[in-house]
């Protein structure tokens, strides 16, 4: 093959005069005051509230303030090698995230770089971090139930895909523990999950990522990480990011659960900021907008509308609460915006019932119609039982004298109570958690002793998997309970075969 | 906050003076007037910290500002004297920019700073100047020429909020970066 010499040369040339110096022009200001996080600066005259702007050494911030003199910048990075007199130029663009498939199973900062070190995610598609929610026409009411995995959950309060669930509590009382359960629980569900991490220890956040894969949910779930030591400005934008590349997958007709954990660490962010850019402070020093930046991220959750693929996201965002208090002011903005809260208790977090979910206070608005019927049936009067031990239970620790209806319901109270007990990252699929629940329902669970519930819930499963799979099938495929009396009869020829942990121990003493 | 402030204050205080001497008439002569009062303060940068601060006392102080006044026209003393008064020093040179950028944008004026590697020749500087000119819709480009090696070649040019960056150092940068990336 020979080198077409004449024709290549004639190309170049033919590029060589059309070839036009570029210079950059750029709109630019100078940099008047830099630290804490924001800088101030001259110029920029016309740059637009949340525009990306670029430090003279490659650092970007994000417009906030815009007054008659300065441009208040947020830096998203390194400040300290910003100094006054520094230049900053406009980029005319608003900040965008990288989104797409190729962020399933990495760990993101909130601008979309990995910090995994697996290496370069490779996605043209970029998502501008804050838009508008859908509106009224583009959205359809929640129907499909979001599988939780945890009992307690997907009986009382159940959450629909496309709802926005708020689990709130005080520190250490498993919050996180229930989000990491239900992205657990979501494998093989078609389900993408994001974990945003927002002000979180590293190594808290790496032991997730680790828990994550060791149980294979990595696999479908992107981690977005801004952790204590990343500057606020990082803090306060993870969300918006995580929401961002949820809606990619939204868009596309796919069903995605996002988790901001915790948003009490955003507010302080964003708090931080807005002292340090002089907005005036309003109730607990929170700026005047501090509810906007929640209701606007909570509505990015939703059921799209069939026209727009019916992809939903489903939020679960997390509050810390300082020693139970629920009506401080972000735990009630929150409240107020979400579609339902779980409240998780301290008191019988460690009096050992957990996940420790008060049934009373925790309620679901919307997940009602997207519980399935089965399940309906068997939990119908699980709220007023437990209503009702709570307030016995309180009586009876005074007296002794107790008629025997009031120690039935004592006794069926402390086997429900004990049934709604689970272990960490176990979540237990819907059809298991139905004909444990029906055996509670229907007096199976009565005379075995209360240490013995748990064995017998566990067994039961295996008995069911092992001899009645079709029951369980067809609980999944129909969403109703078997007709006839099939499961009573399961249950009664398992029941007969159980033991206790008494008769146990007899049938030991007569064997030596 | 100062910065804030002088600015503000720059602001107010060099419209008065501007509107004034447009009544009158005086524009033209002002302007140089305060032009030169800014030499002075540039050349001795200790002017303005002394003036403002509290190691003279006040009568010493009024005798270096009296000394400013002398040659000035009658307004330009009243701004000397008042900005003093009102203990304005430290915004004097600020009053002058903001002055003359109104001047500036009554005459269709744009100062330009301009960077280059070498001494600009006189050809390629009314080449240089005719060309900002269309770029910035003005009649005249003043331009504050400098010398900088480190910028290798091409030029810089820096307008009150924008920058045309025409350097071989920052084409360099961004192949840099290209190629990092």
């Amino acid at each position: 093959m020979s080198i077409k010499t004449e024709e290549i040369s004639s190309l170049i040339k033919k590029q060589l005069a059309n070839y036009q110096d570029q210079i950059s022009v750029e709109e630019t200001g100078t940099v008047t005051y830099v630290g804490d996080g924001v800088a101030r600066a001259d110029g920029l005259e016309n740059a637009m509230a949340g525009e990306l702007l670029e430090f003279e050494n490659g650092v970007y911030g994000m417009a906030q303030n815009l007054e008659s003199n300065d441009v208040g910048i947020v830096i998203l990075g390194d400040d300290t090698q910003i100094r006054e007199g520094d230049t900053v130029k406009r980029t005319g663009r608003i900040m965008e995230v990288p989104v797409g498939d190729a962020l399933l199973g990495r760990v993101v900062d909130p601008l979309g770089r990995p910090i995994d070190g697996l290496g370069d995610i490779s996605t043209d598609k970029t998502r501008p971090i804050e838009r508008k929610a859908p509106g009224v026409m583009e959205r359809k009411s929640v129907s499909q139930p979001l599988q939780t995995g945890i009992k307690v959950i997907d009986a009382l309060v159940p959450i629909g895909r496309g709802q926005r669930e708020l689990i709130i509590g005080d520190r250490k009382t498993g919050k996180t523990s229930i989000a990491i359960d239900t992205i657990i629980n979501q494998k093989d569900q078609d389900m993408i999950c994001i974990y945003v991490a927002i002000g979180q220890k590293e190594s808290t956040v790496r032991s997730q990522v680790e828990t994550l894969r060791k149980f294979g949910a990595l696999d479908y779930t992107i981690v977005v990480s801004a952790s204590a030591s990343n500057p606020a400005p990082l803090l306060y934008i993870a969300p918006y990011a995580g929401a961002a590349m949820g809606e990619e997958f939204m868009f596309g007709g796919r069903d995605v659960l996002i988790i901001y954990d915790d948003l009490s660490k955003q507010a302080d962010a964003y708090r931080e900021l807005s002292l340090i850019l002089r907005r005036p402070p309003g109730r607990e020093a929170y700026p005047g907008d501090i509810f906007y930046t929640h209701s606007r991220l909570l509505e990015r959750a939703a059921r799209l509308s069939d026209d727009l693929g019916g992809g939903s996201m489903t939020a679960l965002p997390v509050i810390q609460t300082q020693a139970g208090d629920v009506s401080a002011y972000i735990p009630t903005n929150v409240i107020s915006i979400t579609d339902g809260q779980i409240f998780l208790d301290a008191d019988s977090f460690y009096a050992g019932q957990r996940p420790a979910i008060d049934a009373g206070t925790s309620v679901s608005r919307v997940g009602g119609d997207a519980q399935i019927k089965a399940m309906k049936k068997v939990s119908g009067t699980l709220r007023l039982d437990i209503a009702s031990y709570n307030e016995l239970a309180a009586f009876a620790q005074f007296g002794s004298d107790l008629d025997a209806a009031t120690k039935a319901r004592l006794d069926r109270g402390e086997r429900t109570m004990e049934v709604l007990k689970q272990g960490l990252h176990a979540p237990q699929p819907v059809e298991q958690q139905v004909v444990t629940l029906y055996a509670l329902a229907h007096n199976y669970l009565d005379d075995i002793p209360v240490d013995d519930v748990l064995r017998f819930e566990s067994e039961l499963a295996t008995f069911m998997r092992s001899n009645h799979q079709d029951l369980y099938d067809s609980i999944k495929q129909s969403g109703q309970l078997p007709e006839g009396n099939e499961l009573d009869k399961a249950l009664d020829s398992f029941k007969e075969g159980f033991q206790t942990s008494d008769q146990k121990q007899d049938t030991q003493v007569a064997q030596n | 906050m100062s910065r804030l402030d002088q600015k503000t204050v720059a602001n107010r205080y060099a419209r008065a003076i501007f509107e004034l001497a447009q009544a009158d008439g005086q524009l033209d002569q002002t302007y140089h007037e305060l032009v030169s009062v800014r030499q002075i303060f540039s050349d001795n940068p200790s002017l303005a910290p002394l003036l403002s601060g509290v190691e003279l006392g006040i009568k010493e102080k009024q005798a270096l500002v009296d000394q400013l006044k002398e040659e000035a026209s009658t307004y330009v003393q009243n701004l000397l004297q008042m900005a003093f008064d009102y203990r304005r020093m430290n915004a004097m040179v600020a009053i002058i920019d903001e002055f003359e950028r109104r001047y500036d944008s009554m005459h269709k004026r744009v100062h330009a700073e301009v960077v280059t590697a070498v001494q600009l020749d006189k050809v390629r500087r009314n080449q240089l100047k005719d060309n900002l000119a269309v770029r910035f819709d003005a009649q005249e480009i003043v331009l504050n020429e400098k010398v900088d090696p480190a910028i290798l070649g091409g030029v810089v040019v820096k307008t009150a909020g924008q920058t045309l960056d025409g350097s071989i150092k920052t084409k360099i940068e961004q192949i840099r970066r290209l190629i990092v990336k």
